[in-house]
């Protein structure tokens, strides 16, 4: 079937559309090429006078795997039905998180932390999640296999050749490290780790092991930069770590993840202080750094995280007080700690600002993209709130003047004036992840990309506006209208395919034999795990290997 | 002769994926990594049975109607059993949700005491894999390991630790009324020492534990049934451990509140981490127990024992008991959804019951619809979730022409009844 969507603005920032009157014709849930005169749609929806973009891209949200269960488990939708009036709560069910990301015109969201071992059931949650195209990042960086060839100092082609076997046993897309050795240092019971501490048993460093993963992915030409979750999470002072981080990598690309939770200083009274101002400058100067925000939102949520170490350190401050973390199978660990975020704090206020902060301080769009580092900073449900606070200054600084007077002191934000405009919104939720994610048949509107699109009707503000989409097409299927959920379809998992020297098959059945409770024969995750109930497919797509 | 390798086994939670078995017909004999549970299920093998209606053979197709106006005449049905993989998870919630229907798991409350102590306080875990490679010191809670999972001893703590733990035996306390293994005395691994108490003891021996941990005085009276010396003996040795797990098996107390116990275990656990590296390990979740969990919370937002009305799950951890309700007569339909049950059969209710599951299992009476299934991992491939609800396992299918997945069967009953076939929980 051929449909025209009539005379919209059309924001495409790949193809430098910048609010343009365009017609957008599809068929077969493909974007095509305005087709000859003569030619008539089957279908002609007018979209005149209002907001056409690509489906939004979330490359940063925790969707699946076992510490999300957790999460649910410890904020029931019983307990959380305070949180929020629209949805459950702060951790959404598989199906809540389709139904409220496509609600909101987006069509792909990306677990950032999926645990190897873990990848079966992870991919099978997140086959559960209606709507949404998906795909995970394998952390790894912690696991003994790696840790143990660093201290052997095995060469780089080693390396490259077990993170392609991961790549394709997890049939992920991208590559992760989360505090770098530091989840495995935590079950040694070291207690902090900075850049250039060694590991109590493997003696590597989180540089080395920094290193090695992004000379692993660029060397394979994963386009996705490696995932980098800094070290010291949380901790005031850490800008000088995330520095280091990211000069780490030697101008590799690199991505560093909720970069507001590792840009803090220790000036002020109270030894807390923003960092945003030398982290955006830094970002700035180093086209090969990318960066998502992790913006706080005040209230209740609920941490997740893979960084054992960082969440047993912060679960004093947690509420309500249960909390759980986990070692997990020698690979690395997971914390879950409620939390919520309260405006008359001075650290929370300070954080929100921070984010915002970076979101105004770095310059390229292209490398920022918008987070809240669902659900760690708040619920993705927020985004809308967010794209106002970006878009609409008076009322960022409104908000501001609400929050707690010394942390309104101690920001800068006030002086900044910068609004993002349209089209720097649509970078920063579809054009932007999609080129980090190297996905280029999504996140535009060029012939040939899927018909992933989202309608937004100008509303009395932004919020309003981005809050319910008015049409949202997954591949060309009408999904939703005016905000509501109109039928249902299953998008695709996303992972990054590469050959491999078949004797990393040999060692790893050596190394599963004395240290794993299963068989490497049994791990590698099956098309028919994620696509044997029907639900969705595999595409798997190509790497561009640099050697 | 044929052989198969590495075959994942679906039987208990610990979910041991290296068996090698002898096809021997249409049964397998397991030659390598046996264990009497895997031994008796990987030898069932049955002619294909006929569907049944009220005793009667029947068409799959005439048994699937009558199961939907069987259904379809319920008001408050409640689906038991749930002893499935995560395709059988799915298909039951959303026939449950089609039918304003009641879940309960048939190991019931004692399945969701970890569940019920998370929730009040949350917990330090750890998995299988962590245990074998770092712990030199392991309390066994309620169980000897080998009694709720036969393979822990050789697979866990007999197996030698990361090359950076150590090579001391390692330390194995067993606190609870379970013995120790025959040859615990002459054991190279493991040095075993046990703890002797009733299972109604067991919450105040851990408390005992406690205060022998924290430096608490303990009243002498509050010792009397307690193996205080051996308590003793263990709080000696905490400070000392590099990495220490503490692990339950099934249910705790029996008929109790295993969760009370296990939210002292838990809080125990997060509370020694202030100083060293502890974790907490179920080897529970069997019969598709962990399985269920996942993918129901996954789906619903909670771990099971749950209604739904008008699409919304409605959570009920304690209320909703299916033995008692059916009991009672507080459900007007029984659903059994089997193919894992192993040694469980259905309960025998008044109320018009549907039972799926393989044709060896024993029925107390007959149900109003039979419908043979498969046993994931035997008869059709698919995932079951392992007792630390990290690691999942491949089922494969093994054998043809066996009877169809649980799933399958709900799925079509589900459309007999208007569904959609999809749960959007």
């Amino acid at each position: 079937m051929l449909t025209l969507l009539k005379a919209g603005r059309v924001y495409d920032p790949v193809q430098g559309i910048d609010g343009e009157v365009r017609d957008i014709w599809f068929r077969d849930g493909r974007i095509v090429a305005e087709p000859g005169s003569g030619t008539v749609a089957d279908e002609t929806v007018d979209v005149s006078g209002s907001i056409v973009m690509a489906g939004g891209i979330d490359l940063h949200s925790h969707v699946g795997g076992g510490k999300v269960n957790i999460a649910r488990t410890l904020l029931p939708p019983a307990l959380r039905a305070e949180v929020e009036e629209r949805l459950r709560g702060p951790v959404p069910t598989a199906w809540e998180t389709g139904y409220e990301y496509a609600r909101m015109g987006y069509t792909a969201c990306f677990e950032p932390a999926l645990l190897p071992v873990n990848a079966r059931l992870a991919h099978q949650e997140m086959a559960d999640i209606p709507m949404m195209d998906k795909g995970g990042y394998a952390m790894l960086g912690n696991d003994d296999y790696l840790l143990g060839l660093l201290a052997a100092g095995t060469d780089q082609a080693r390396v490259n050749d077990y993170v392609a076997w991961m790549l394709r046993a997890t049939r992920c897309l991208a590559i992760k490290v989360v505090n770098p050795g530091g989840i495995s240092a935590f079950k040694f019971n070291q207690r902090r780790m900075d850049v250039d501490e060694s590991h109590p048993h493997y003696g590597v460093t989180p540089r080395q092991i920094l290193v090695a993963l992004s000379r692993a992915v660029h060397e394979l030409g994963v386009p996705k930069p490696l995932h980098v979750h800094a070290s010291n999470l949380g901790v005031p002072g850490n800008m000088n770590t995330t520095l280091e981080t990211m000069a780490a990598v030697e101008g590799l690309p690199v991505h560093i993840t909720h970069i507001q939770f590792h840009s803090y200083g220790t000036e002020g009274d109270r030894g807390f202080s923003s960092g945003a101002a030398p982290i955006a400058e830094f970002v700035n100067a180093n086209s090969n750094v990318s960066v998502d925000v992790g913006q706080v939102m005040f209230g209740q949520t609920c941490t997740i995280s893979a960084d054992t170490m960082m969440q047993y350190l912060g679960h004093p401050y947690g509420s309500p007080k249960r909390w759980l973390c986990a070692d997990l199978e020698c690979e690395a660990g997971c914390g879950v700690v409620p939390f919520k975020y309260r405006d008359q704090s001075f650290v929370n206020a300070l954080q929100w600002s921070v984010g915002l902060e970076l979101f105004l301080g770095v310059n390229d769009p292209w490398r920022i993209v918008l987070t809240t580092d669902h659900p760690n900073g708040a619920s993705f449900t927020s985004y809308p709130h967010l794209i106002r606070l970006l878009m609409d200054r008076s009322f960022r600084n409104e908000r501001l003047d609400t929050l707690h007077p010394e942390a309104r002191a101690a920001s800068h934000l006030a002086s900044m004036n910068r609004e993002y405009s349209l089209y720097e919104i649509a970078i920063v939720t579809r054009a932007g992840p999609a080129r980090l994610l190297g996905l280029e048949d999504r996140g535009n509107l060029a012939p040939g990309a899927a018909a992933d699109i989202a309608v937004y009707t100008p509303r009395e503000d932004w919020e309003q506006t981005f809050r319910d989409a008015t049409l949202m097409f997954k591949d060309g299927r009408l999904v939703v209208r005016d905000g509501q959920v109109v039928d249902l379809t299953w998008g695709s998992t996303h992972w990054r395919q590469t050959d491999y020297d078949a004797g990393i098959e040999r060692l790893l059945d050596d190394h599963f034999q004395r240290h794993y409770s299963m068989n490497v024969a049994n791990y590698p995750v099956r098309d028919e795990d994620i696509e044997g109930d029907g639900r969705g497919r595999l595409v798997a797509h190509a790497c561009r290997r640099q050697n | 002769m044929s052989s198969l390798q590495n075959v994942p086994c679906p039987f208990c939670g610990l979910g041991c994926d290296d068996l090698m078995l002898h096809a021997r017909g249409a049964a397998f004999t397991v030659v390598s990594g046996a264990c009497p549970r895997s031994l008796a299920g990987f030898a069932r093998a049955f002619d294909k049975p006929d569907a049944r209606v009220r005793g009667q053979p029947a068409s799959t197709a005439s048994a699937l109607a009558e199961a939907v106006t069987v259904l379809g005449g319920a008001r408050q049905p409640i689906f038991t059993g749930l002893a499935t993989d995560v395709a059988g998870v799915r298909s039951v919630l959303a026939l449950a949700r089609q039918c304003d229907g009641m879940l309960d798991h048939l190991h019931g409350a004692g399945g969701l005491q970890g569940v019920l102590a998370l929730q009040s306080s949350g917990g330090m875990t750890t998995t299988l894999a962590e245990v074998r490679n770092r712990a030199d010191l392991v309390i066994l809670v309620g169980s000897s390991g080998e009694d709720v999972a036969p393979r822990f001893r050789e697979r866990v703590l007999s197996h030698p630790r990361h090359e950076h733990a150590g090579t001391s035996p390692r330390r194995v306390f067993v606190l609870g009324p379970q013995g120790l293994p025959a040859d615990a005395d002459s054991d190279p691994a493991v040095d075993w020492r046990h703890l002797a108490c009733t299972a109604a003891d067991l919450p105040y021996a851990v408390g005992a534990l406690r205060c022998l941990v924290d430096g608490r005085s303990l009243d002498p009276r509050a010792g009397e049934n307690l193996p205080m010396d051996g308590l003793g003996a263990l709080a000696a040795r905490i400070p000392e451990a590099s990495y220490g797990a503490i692990v339950w098996g099934g249910e705790l107390i029996p008929g109790g509140h295993g969760d009370l116990l296990l939210e002292a275990i838990q809080t125990l656990l997060q509370d020694l981490n202030a100083e060293s590296r502890w974790g907490g390990l179920a080897i529970g979740g069997g019969e598709g127990g962990a399985t269920m969990e996942e993918a129901c919370t996954w789906n619903t937002g909670y771990a099971g024992r749950i209604r739904f009305r008008s699409g919304e799950a409605i959570y009920e951890p304690r209320l909703l008991d299916a033995a008692r309700m059916l009991e009672r007569g507080e459900a007007d339909c029984m659903v059994w959804v089997g193919g894992l049950e192993g040694d469980h059969s259905p309960p025998a209710p008044d109320v018009p019951s549907i039972v799926l599951a393989p044709p060896d299992v024993p029925l107390g009476r007959e149900p109003e619809v039979y419908l043979p299934v498969g046993i994931p991992g035997i008869d059709h491939s698919g995932t079951g979730v392992r007792c630390d609800h990290v690691v999942s396992l491949p089922l494969r299918q093994l054998r043809k022409d066996g009877s169809p997945p649980a799933s399958q069967m709900l799925d079509r009953i589900n459309e007999g009844l208007g569904g959609r076939g999809v749960s959007a929980c």
